[in-house]
């Protein structure tokens, strides 16, 4: 399967996020839209003949406003997303458009935004649910050879047993565990996402273990599995 | 008699249906590119696995769609996760538990098809936010929204529009409102618009230099983050206000005359 430019500067930069796969079929569709009288558009930035930057966005009317909503928007570099957000704004003059309309992932970068006039608040939440521990740790899973078993109880599914080492974890069967770590799942995913602190929720007692002398451990697993950084364009919501 | 509920996927012969239910409960959903978009070309997508229909006493009564898509974690690798949407209930149907059946038959369902995580993509102004919790969904990302306004006049139109359909207590009869909108950092342009309360309605007035009883001075960012904080009933909304008063970006000032009607004298 051939990959566009757009898609492996995509995943070149989003290497080591957690985000939503592209295909060339599912960028087509979710992304480009072609067949839609909404079809969206696509503006590049490049260096020396290579793409170091891009933004799709569409043209549409909500509530009397024509808007220029942005459905992705990726750039190497401030200096790429500074030219983006200009020709963003050039567009957005051409089309008579009454605001620009972008949501995101938080970044270092969204600096430029704020020198280029935007303002930013929170209207929209991307919720999690989780269905299938087991299967999240495997993926979450690498070989390592030293490591201590730590036994999980998660509300609502069974338990499993993990080895944690000093730099990841792996899923293990048939083998005893020195401690058994229990919380809910809503806390499990707040970690997992960091919305919240190992320590902040050890205190609150929403995380429990067995023994306080491998309190360190408990703390590790979680510090291995979480996923830090996200890229979920709103391209990607359905 | 005694309500049976069930739940089924969609026939094929029943797309259509679902397309015009949708729109008949999102007045609007959305258009044909939509339904393409997001249906009829979505790769992979199948009417008859990913809609599913509740059914009560064997009549049409609400249902719900999962898209299947691959995410990948931080360590690269890839697990099957769901999105969830398009969630309705028919209005003969409301208030009887559906969707919160519906909800969990799609979890279910997407577990069953190797699905690891859920995902959902409420508006923090909409019930979704709120209900999603119920069902094992946890906040997880909060994406920021940005905007850069063009015709920043056209805004305040709009914020006015949705003042208007509030009704304010006689007592502030007759008061004189004002709003103003700095529009830079050096607050050398700015918008402002005046009203008069007037059987309890806001009515703008044509001159802004009269002399208002309440003039509240905000930029569009802090009027879009209260706004936000206060849907998500976030007590940090008072800090935040705080905040803005003394870095100078809100500012208010009031007569006598609206401090004694705010205070019932």
């Amino acid at each position: 399967m051939k990959l566009s430019e757009e898609i492996r500067l995509r995943n070149a930069l989003y290497e080591g996020v957690f985000r939503f796969d592209v295909t060339p079929s599912l960028w087509e569709t979710l992304y480009e839209f072609r067949e839609s009288e909404k079809a969206s558009n696509l503006v590049t930035v490049t260096k020396n003949g290579k793409l170091k930057g891009y933004a799709l966005y569409f043209m549409y009317v909500r509530d009397r406003f024509k808007h220029l909503s942005v459905l992705d928007i990726c750039a190497d570099g401030e200096a790429a997303l500074s030219e983006l957000v200009d020709r963003l704004k050039e567009q957005a003059r051409k089309e008579d458009a009454d605001l620009i309309y972008i949501r995101k992932a938080p970044e270092p970068s969204d600096e430029v935004f704020t020198q280029k006039g935007f303002f930013s608040f929170i209207e929209s939440i991307i919720m999690v649910a989780l269905l299938n521990p087991h299967e999240l740790l495997r993926a979450l899973s690498k070989e390592i050879d030293d490591g201590s078993n730590l036994q999980l109880f998660l509300k609502g599914f069974d338990p499993l047993t993990v080895k944690v080492g000093e730099s990841g974890i792996k899923v293990v069967t048939n083998e005893n565990a020195g401690l058994q770590l229990s919380t809910d799942t809503s806390t499990f995913l707040r970690l997992l996402f960091c919305r919240t602190s190992f320590w902040k929720e050890f205190l609150k007692r929403t995380v429990k273990i067995s023994k306080m002398s491998k309190l360190l451990e408990a703390q590790r697993f979680f510090s291995v599995i979480r996923q830090e950084k996200w890229h979920i364009p709103f391209a990607d919501w359905v | 008699m005694k309500t049976e509920r069930n739940f089924r996927y969609l026939r094929n012969d029943e797309a259509r249906r679902h397309f015009d239910t949708l729109n008949s409960c999102y007045h609007p959903w959305g258009d044909e590119g939509e339904w393409k978009r997001r249906y009829t070309k979505f790769p992979e997508f199948d009417f008859t696995k990913d809609v599913i229909v509740a059914e009560e006493n064997g009549k049409w009564a609400g249902g719900g769609t999962a898209w299947f898509r691959e995410a990948s974690l931080s360590n690269d690798k890839k697990i099957r996760v769901y999105e969830a949407g398009d969630l309705y209930v028919l209005s003969d149907f409301r208030g009887k538990g559906v969707y919160s059946t519906t909800m969990r038959s799609l979890n279910k369902m997407a577990q069953e098809r190797g699905a690891v995580l859920g995902f959902g993509f409420p508006s923090v102004y909409g019930v979704a936010a709120s209900a999603l919790p119920k069902y094992g969904f946890v906040d997880a990302f909060y994406p920021v929204t940005k905007i850069f306004l063009l015709k920043p006049e056209k805004f305040l139109d709009y914020f006015h529009s949705h003042l208007e359909d509030y009704v304010f207590p006689p007592k502030y009869d007759g008061l004189k409102l004002k709003i103003i909108v700095p529009l830079n950092e050096k607050r050398a342009n700015r918008l402002s618009k005046m009203f008069r309360v007037e059987k309890g309605r806001l009515k703008e007035l044509t001159n802004p230099r009269e002399v208002a009883d309440f003039v509240v001075k905000a930029d569009f960012e802090l009027l879009a983050q209260a706004s936000s904080l206060l849907y998500r009933r976030k007590k940090t909304l008072y800090a935040h206000l705080i905040l803005a008063l003394l870095r100078g970006r809100l500012s208010f000032r009031l007569s006598l005359r609206f401090l004694k009607a705010f205070l019932g004298f």
